[in-house]
């Protein structure tokens, strides 16, 4: 080992063994940075993967698939293909889900042409025999290939093991059976197994004709996979044929597709990830406020090193030096506890951390040498920053040979002009409120919280001075804790930043996160004014809500009013996912009283007098995403495509606010739609208001008894609004599951830093505590001047990181939210929770500044006082 | 005859394995001064501190007027020694973010007592820094701290003044200077005063010294 390294590690480990609990605060707080970014960046890794591998699998070797606007191509589209020399091989396919009796959750059910199939998706052909999925590719193997008959299904492993489980006989999975309303109870025949297909899926596959025959799509096609004759290149296709095919659907290549998955969540990731750099960020400032008191109380040790010759640029490189390590050790543990939490998550939660984007997976997780590297160097670089002015800071008292004079204070005299560095920083922060998204991630709103906190902190050494005045006379014990506290501003900022910033991000996420959940509720209430819904249980057997059964309802005079609605799927943009089109009964004089409307809006006269202009034009209320994702804005025309070349004047008429679909819905009034266009929608939901004297459960017996009449057994599901609106919120809540976690660290962190900076502040006047005992302060007096000074300091810790929690609230609600996602939540004040957190942290700064000095106070008296008293 | 205001019985203390000094007999009565002549090392500041309470013996008791410290717990000696005794140090301990009056109120704040706030400024009168009372300790040259810290160690009229080489830090002419106002004030408030001192001229303007040598506290003429 060099000299120069025995000399640092020998000056590391007497300053580690000065402050050993704070330095494995501030090396802990990197470490759960460190972890959970890396967690969240592993899980989501896994998430896409697995998207990216389905899309893969189900798309085969297809160059290039037609995909419809909303839900089906015609079966006609085919006949397209047919003349095309650039088109190779065609293979249409239908995608449907069917829920079998017994499973919990539905099943891909996937129809090929099974002599087109084998050239574009081979491995989506079922085996007759147990054989390899590697050898389903073998050309050798082609002819294992079972010739699909009409009544025949191949299923997955996992699908097998799942209906095996789910039967009283699990040898004995011979066969199926599905319901459809057309076709009643069909059986099907296993014939084998479909091995390719991913290890957790549930698929299903059979001869087209026969699925869209026996599952009730006849005519009808999910999309046509297309492999490209040699030469011709996807994007010389698409720019040629996108045209021809755009009224009935969209040219598309699985590589699109896998980057739509990976949009699905990207606002949801990046949030996540943002909150995971917010734990690394207050590690970081734990480490500076460590070293910057550090090297404050060791700025003897510093100025004796340079006597004896030490340069100032090496005391500089020693406080770097420690911090590093720390840093490095921290983000060792930091990749262990991401890992572990990352697995750990993946099975309680899933990939999508419990917000419902992807499906779960149980497979393992791999942590590749470069994510490694990047976050142990975000470890690195979070204690290095931190670092920065500490160790100037010690290289500049080494060369002032502060060996006498001066105290901790004095060290730290260059932060009296840190007020302007301050108000510098947060005229930034306002400056960064005007920077654009990009990508769907708030670059200025984040760039904002990040120089709002680094410019709150530099001000509290003013706000120390400016609410601390010391008394000119002493008139009680609470004065002289004043007197201590004002006259070290600097240190006591210093020592307060860990906690001000970890306080404040707490305060921020959870006014934000209260205030979605209060809007949620709000808009729950607003979206929900009837007292009963009901919905098709299982659109694979029941397609929609028979018209026989409509009308039967609406004759009842049990029903003061009964609403039918549906849905689909509408792509606006190929590179975004799906909007919803939510076509229901939608009067044009009750709209701002049915949808939530926000903000200006058509009146009717506005709408009569644009109907008239043009006949076709039909209203249409965007939710607000759609403003944001597409640029939409009240006024606007735009033509809606939907299924069967079905073009659709539309003109906006207003936005609403909607946090069911992230992606965005277009609420169309079913009326219009049906005389202007002719166009009737699968209607699948519906919502019923009784007559006087009729309560909620005498309407469901009424639906099931007309259901009945129509041959139809617990066809429909209902809920009432509590239970919806119970359920929406348990929702929220699992979702925000990780954010809760994200919470609870900075909570943990933050508070562990109160802890141990007021107990190392308090330490570190052990000499000062022992002349007051030496004077004749009983134990009891010296706590509670401590318990004062704890009061006082937290005091000041609790206002300032509450205005600047409020203030980044303001930027996480009103800027952060709006452009990540899309929709617009009210400002709602948890008082009670934050009068709460001002408690905690009172009580952890005081409570724990007691402690630390309850076991030297009064005692050793002798000693403490004979140690250097500057 | 009243209590003495101290009284040494027996007292011994060894330190880190060597015997400092063994049953030494002293007792303080009030008005009196009394000087404490030794080397460096022969542990007349530990015998100074042993006298305060500060710290415990080995083996003999310390009585202030009439109360044995052993019988006594670490918060109520602390307590007692508020009211009975004035310490000056030689290193001052004046508090750095209190101002000079600041630190003669500091023992009432202890004491749970509301400052006298005119009597604090006659002790700093007294001891010539009237003119001083806002100054910060940083703003005072030694001989100004140190006699701010005599000031405070009369703050609650104490019996009894322990001084541990109070000029030791000094120049000559404000040890002079120091050491005179220290008498005088002690005389006027009617003081007992102990005094540590290796300076055989200051021990010399004291009434009664006697010698730390050899294990053995000896009267010297």
């Amino acid at each position: 080992m060099s000299a120069t390294l025995q000399l640092r590690l020998m000056l590391l480990w007497g300053a580690f063994k000065d402050q050993p609990f704070k330095w494995l605060i501030a090396t802990l707080a990197i470490a759960v940075g460190v972890g959970l970014g890396l967690a969240i960046h592993l899980i989501h890794q896994k998430a896409l993967d697995q998207f990216d591998s389905g899309v893969r699998q189900f798309s085969g070797q297809a160059d290039i698939q037609l995909l419809p606007h909303s839900s089906y191509l015609p079966d006609e589209v085919i006949e397209q293909f047919v003349d095309l020399a650039e088109v190779a091989v065609f293979s249409p396919v239908i995608d449907v889900q069917v829920r079998l009796a017994g499973l919990d959750k539905p099943v891909r059910w996937l129809g090929l042409d099974v002599f087109k199939a084998v050239a574009v998706t081979p491995n989506l052909l079922g085996q007759t025999n147990e054989i390899q999925p590697d050898e389903t590719r073998s050309e050798n193997q082609s002819g294992a290939t079972a010739v699909l008959s009409s009544n025949g299904v191949f299923l997955s492993p996992a699908l097998k093991e799942a209906l095996a489980s789910s039967s009283s006989s699990p040898s004995a999975i011979n066969q199926i059976r599905t319901r459809s309303t057309t076709q009643g109870e069909v059986t099907w025949k296993v014939m084998g197994s479909v091995p390719a297909a991913g290890s957790s899926q549930w698929v299903a596959v059979s001869d087209i004709a026969a699925v869209q025959w026996k599952l009730g799509e006849p005519g009808k096609i999910s999309r046509v996979d297309l492999k490209l004759a040699e030469g011709v290149s996807t994007d010389d296709f698409k720019h040629q044929y996108d045209q021809q095919f755009a009224s009935l659907g969209r040219l598309e290549t699985p590589k699109e597709q896998g980057s739509r998955g990976a949009s699905v969540s990207q606002a949801y990731r990046a949030n996540l990830s943002i909150l995971a750099m917010v734990a690394l960020l207050t590690g970081g400032f734990l480490s500076f406020s460590t070293q910057m008191l550090a090297v404050a109380q060791r700025s003897r040790q510093w100025a004796l090193l340079a006597s004896l010759g030490m340069k100032q640029v090496d005391v500089s490189r020693q406080i770097l030096f420690e911090s590093l390590l720390c840093g490095l050790v921290g983000s060792l543990l930091g990749l262990a506890l991401g890992y572990g939490l990352a697995s750990l998550i993946l099975n309680q939660l899933g990939v999508d951390l419990g917000a419902g984007y992807f499906e779960q997976s149980n497979s393992g997780l791999n942590l590749g040498v470069v994510d490694a590297l990047l976050y142990l160097s975000f470890g690195l670089v979070a204690t290095g920053l931190g670092a920065i002015l500490p160790s100037g800071q010690a290289g500049k008292i080494a060369l002032n040979s502060r060996l006498k004079s001066g105290s901790e204070e004095s060290g730290l005299q260059f932060m009296n002009r840190a007020q302007w560095m301050g108000l510098i920083l947060c005229a930034s922060a306002g400056l960064c409120l005007l920077i654009p998204a990009w990508e769907n991630i708030p670059v200025g709103g984040y760039l904002a919280v990040a120089f709002g906190l680094f410019g709150g902190i530099c001000l509290i050494g003013n706000v120390v001075r400016l609410t601390i005045r010391p008394a000119n006379t002493l008139g009680n014990l609470g004065e002289l804790a004043k007197s201590r506290l004002a006259s070290t501003p600097n240190l006591l900022a210093v020592g307060l930043s860990g906690v001000v910033a970890s306080f404040a991000l707490v305060v921020a996420m959870h006014v934000m996160i209260f205030s979605f959940r209060q809007s949620l509720d709000d808009w729950l209430v607003q979206v929900l004014p009837a007292p009963l819904y009901m919905r098709v249980a299982d659109s694979s057997t029941l397609p929609a809500i028979p018209d026989t059964l409509q009308n039967n309802l609406r004759a009842r005079k049990e029903f003061a009013d009964i609403q039918f609605w549906g849905q689909e799927k509408l792509i606006l943009d190929g590179n975004r996912p799906a909007v919803e089109l939510v076509i229901r009964p939608l009067p044009l004089d009750k709209v701002s009283s049915t949808l939530p409307l926000t903000g200006p809006y058509l009146s009717l006269q506005e709408i009569q007098a644009a109907m008239e202009e043009s006949q076709h034009v039909l209203p249409i209320w965007i939710s607000e995403p759609l403003t944001d994702l597409y640029q939409l804005k009240i006024g606007d025309k735009q033509k809606l495509n939907l299924d069967g070349g079905l073009k659709i004047d539309a003109l906006v008429a207003g936005v609403w606010r909607d946090y069911a679909r992230q992606h965005g819905a277009i609420a169309m009034p079913q009326e219009l739609l049906k005389s202007l266009y002719n166009h009737e929608t699968t209607k699948r939901q519906a919502s019923a208001w009784p007559v006087d004297g009729v309560n909620v459960n005498q309407l469901i017996q009424l639906v099931e008894e007309e259901s009945q009449k129509l041959g139809l057994q617990d066809a429909f599901q209902f809920s009432q609004p509590g239970e919806i609106r119970e359920l929406s919120l348990e929702i929220f809540d699992r979702s925000f599951a990780v954010t809760y976690l994200l919470e609870v660290a900075a909570v943990v962190i933050g508070l562990f830093g109160v802890g141990t900076t007021f107990s190392a502040m308090a330490l570190q006047r052990k000499r000062e505590f022992a002349l007051l005992s030496a004077l004749g302060a009983p134990r009891k007096t010296l706590l509670k001047l401590v318990l004062q000074e704890g009061l006082l300091a937290s005091w000041i810790a609790a206002i300032v990181g509450m205005v600047m929690g409020l203030a980044f609230a303001a930027v996480l609600i009103f800027v952060v939210n709006p452009q990540s996602f899309h929709w617009t939540m009210q400002w709602y004040t948890p008082w009670l929770d934050l009068a709460l957190m001002v408690v905690v942290l009172l009580a952890m700064g005081t409570v724990t500044v007691a402690l630390a000095i309850q076991r030297s106070a009064g005692r050793e008296v002798v000693g403490q006082l004979k140690e250097d008293w500057s | 005859m009243s209590n003495p205001l101290l009284e040494l019985d027996g007292l011994s203390k060894s330190l880190g394995g060597s015997l400092l000094f063994r049953d030494i007999h002293l007792k303080v009565h009030a008005g009196e001064s009394i000087a404490i002549l030794g080397e460096s090392g022969s542990g007349k500041s530990t015998l100074l501190h042993l006298m305060a309470g500060l710290d415990a013996a080995d083996r003999g008791s310390v009585i202030w007027s009439g109360s044995n410290l052993a019988d006594l717990k670490p918060d109520e000696i602390a307590f007692k020694r508020l009211a009975h005794i004035g310490l000056v140090f030689q290193a001052y301990y004046l508090m750095p973010h209190l101002t000079a009056l600041q630190n003669i109120e500091l023992p009432f704040l202890l004491a749970n007592k509301k400052p006298l706030t005119q009597h604090c400024k006659n002790l700093l009168e007294s001891v010539g820094l009237l003119d001083k009372a806002g100054r910060f300790p940083r703003e005072l040259s030694g001989g100004e701290q140190q006699r701010v810290a005599i000031a405070r160690a009369l703050a609650l009229q104490p019996p009894l003044i322990l001084a541990d080489e109070p000029t030791g830090n000094l120049d000559e002419r404000n040890a002079e200077l120091v050491l005179a106002i220290l008498l005088n004030v002690c005389k006027e408030q009617g003081c007992a005063l102990v005094m540590v001192t290796h300076s055989e001229k200051v021990a010399s303007r004291l009434g009664a010294r006697f010698e730390l040598l050899h294990n053995a506290l000896n009267s010297k003429p």
